[in-house]
């Protein structure tokens, strides 16, 4: 076997491993006179975790505003451990945080938690969307009555929407840096939220019942009538004028194909 | 001599020619410029400060969003721009990953960048990132294993990179050969040119106990590129290669000696944690620019 591979993955099990694959490695792989080798090796431990759980702290700051920073950097470390980067873009890293949190024993009292990872990981997807297309939602003057419901739009690939059991709109919001409204959050009620890009900002905001089913299905290509239909399915009352023009005002729908 | 000449297409050199926007870079101006990181992003986009050129690190932009994009199109727009790769892992005993090639194919393709680096060292086993700059022996399966990974590199971008020396807290076996012969080795058997960073060669010279001038003149002076410049930390008599601080004056005096070994080279000031304002790094940078200054007067003296 190469010696380059076998120091490598011996160097990885050091970094991530126990105090015996430490020792293996530095009774093995270290030249007799490098001076310091402990202290070395434990540089390199230091850093690894450094820039792996900086990267952890990046991508899910409402995840760390609620354990805390002290215990977000501890479970980082025991993250990193447990489940290899398989990037060599830290954006790309973290991506499991959700169902590591799910059998994580020291926050199984706060079962919302993995909903809240999965919200982040999704803005984290927002903001590397591409660009939206410009605005062309000429067709709708064209038509004439009747012919709406054969319509079909393309909306902007920087949004994502995820429906939970809790209210992630509402944590999201107070556990935003500088909020100052009310703290009281009603965790009876799920929600299910869109996440859009608007200026360069991701903002996380409550669907009403319905709306989730008909955006969905208008992003899949769906006809307007068809989505209506999913809408009304789940929602007798779904207001399809108010919601049309929320979303045509906030720029989500951006053409007609 | 060179054995593996990489050939630059010239469509690739016709694309940047024939572009009505952006400016041409073929290589970096012989000045001092600044390593561009998050921070300072909106105030380089709003306010066009002054700085003869940027380096930004290739995989923060992979899987940047459509409007992260364009400021980095406009920034591209208005000064010469060098990609720095820190996650190719090219001393690895895993083979490259083809999809970080491509990622960063379609970056250099995008950007046309004055020039694309990587450093001297592996980053992933096994499949395992460890995204780290981490350290090799210098041994000649090292050596070829580098060899072969920038042959890849080069042949795949279509373009000749640049390698960096990195700094390391740790001396491997097998050891072949000095750290010196190794960099000037990859240099000459693959083509590629050398980044030289300072910091490196005294952070791993202090650690190791090497001389930092017997490193220098180990380094063919036709091969060196791009230099960089950076502060380290001290903790218990190991240096820490932190990018956390000033340049030190050890590593001025030193960053004087490469300048009278290797004449001017474009010169690039990094700084990557505990992040100052832009304009201290302006004035790290004129600091570089003062030497960098005499070097070029003293060419010109004796070009004369």
């Amino acid at each position: 076997m190469s010696m380059l591979r076998e120091m490598q993955e011996g160097f990885a099990a050091a970094v991530f491993g126990d105090e015996a694959a430490r020792q293996r490695f530095l009774g093995r792989f270290i030249h007799p006179a490098c001076r310091q080798a402990e202290q070395g090796l434990e540089a390199y431990q230091t850093s690894v975790q450094a820039n792996l759980a900086s990267a952890l702290v990046a991508t899910y700051p409402v995840v760390g505003a609620i354990v805390g920073p002290d215990f977000l950097a501890a479970m980082a470390r025991t993250y990193a451990r447990l489940v290899p980067s398989r990037s060599g873009d830290l954006n790309r890293y973290g991506e499991d945080l959700d169902r590591f949190l799910a059998s994580y024993s020291p926050t199984a009292s706060l079962p919302y938690l993995p909903d809240v990872a999965r919200l982040e990981w999704r803005i984290q997807q927002v903001h590397m969307a591409p660009l939206a297309p410009e605005v062309d939602l000429m067709g709708l003057t064209l038509l004439t009555n009747g012919d709406w419901g054969d319509l079909r739009f393309q909306l902007d690939p920087g949004h994502q929407l995820l429906a939970s059991s809790w209210p992630l709109a509402q944590i999201w919001e107070v556990n935003q840096p500088g909020y100052q409204g009310d703290f009281t959050v009603d965790f009876e009620q799920g929600e299910t939220v869109l996440i859009q890009r608007q200026l360069q900002r991701v903002q996380v905001s409550a669907l009403a019942p319905g709306e989730h089913a008909f955006l969905a299905a208008l992003n899949q290509g769906e006809t307007l009538m068809n989505a209506v239909g999913f809408a009304t399915g789940q929602n007798p009352d779904f207001d399809l004028g108010a919601v049309l023009e929320r979303h045509l005002a906030s720029g989500l729908i951006r053409r007609v194909i | 001599m060179v054995v593996n000449p990489v050939p630059v297409p010239s469509g690739v050199l016709d694309r940047v020619t024939s572009s009505a926007v952006a400016r041409t870079h073929a290589t970096l101006p012989l000045a001092a410029g600044i390593g561009l990181r998050s921070p300072h992003l909106p105030l380089v986009r709003e306010q066009s400060p002054a700085c003869p050129w940027f380096e930004v690190h290739s995989e923060n932009w992979f899987s940047a969003g459509g409007p992260a994009l364009a400021v980095l199109d406009r920034i591209r727009r208005d000064y010469p721009l060098s990609l720095h790769g820190v996650g190719l892992s090219l001393g690895g005993a895993d083979d490259l990953c083809l999809g970080h090639l491509e990622q960063l194919k379609a970056l250099v393709d995008r950007v046309q960048p004055a020039a694309v680096s990587e450093h001297l060292c592996w980053s992933a086993i096994g499949g395992r990132w460890l995204n780290d700059l981490l350290p090799l022996p210098y041994s000649r399966e090292a050596l070829d294993r580098v060899c072969d990974h920038v042959d890849q590199m080069q042949e795949f971008l279509g373009r000749p990179i640049l390698v960096e020396n990195v700094s390391s807290y740790l001396r491997l076996l097998p050891e072949e050969m000095p750290e010196w012969t190794f960099v000037a080795e990859v240099a000459r058997r693959t083509g590629c040119g050398l980044l030289l960073d300072v910091n490196n060669i005294y952070v791993s010279a202090c650690n190791h106990g090497f001389s930092a001038d017997e490193f220098l003149a180990g380094i063919p002076v036709s091969a060196v590129k791009e230099i960089h410049l950076a502060g380290y930390e001290e903790t218990e008599g190991l240096l820490v290669d932190t990018h956390s601080r000033p340049v030190w004056p050890a590593v001025w005096d030193l960053y004087v000696r490469v300048l009278n070994r290797f004449g001017p080279v474009s010169t690039l000031i990094e700084w990557d944690q505990d992040i100052p304002d832009f304009a201290t790094l302006q004035a790290e940078a004129a600091k570089a620019q003062a030497l960098l200054d005499i070097a070029l007067e003293s060419r010109h003296v004796h070009a004369a």
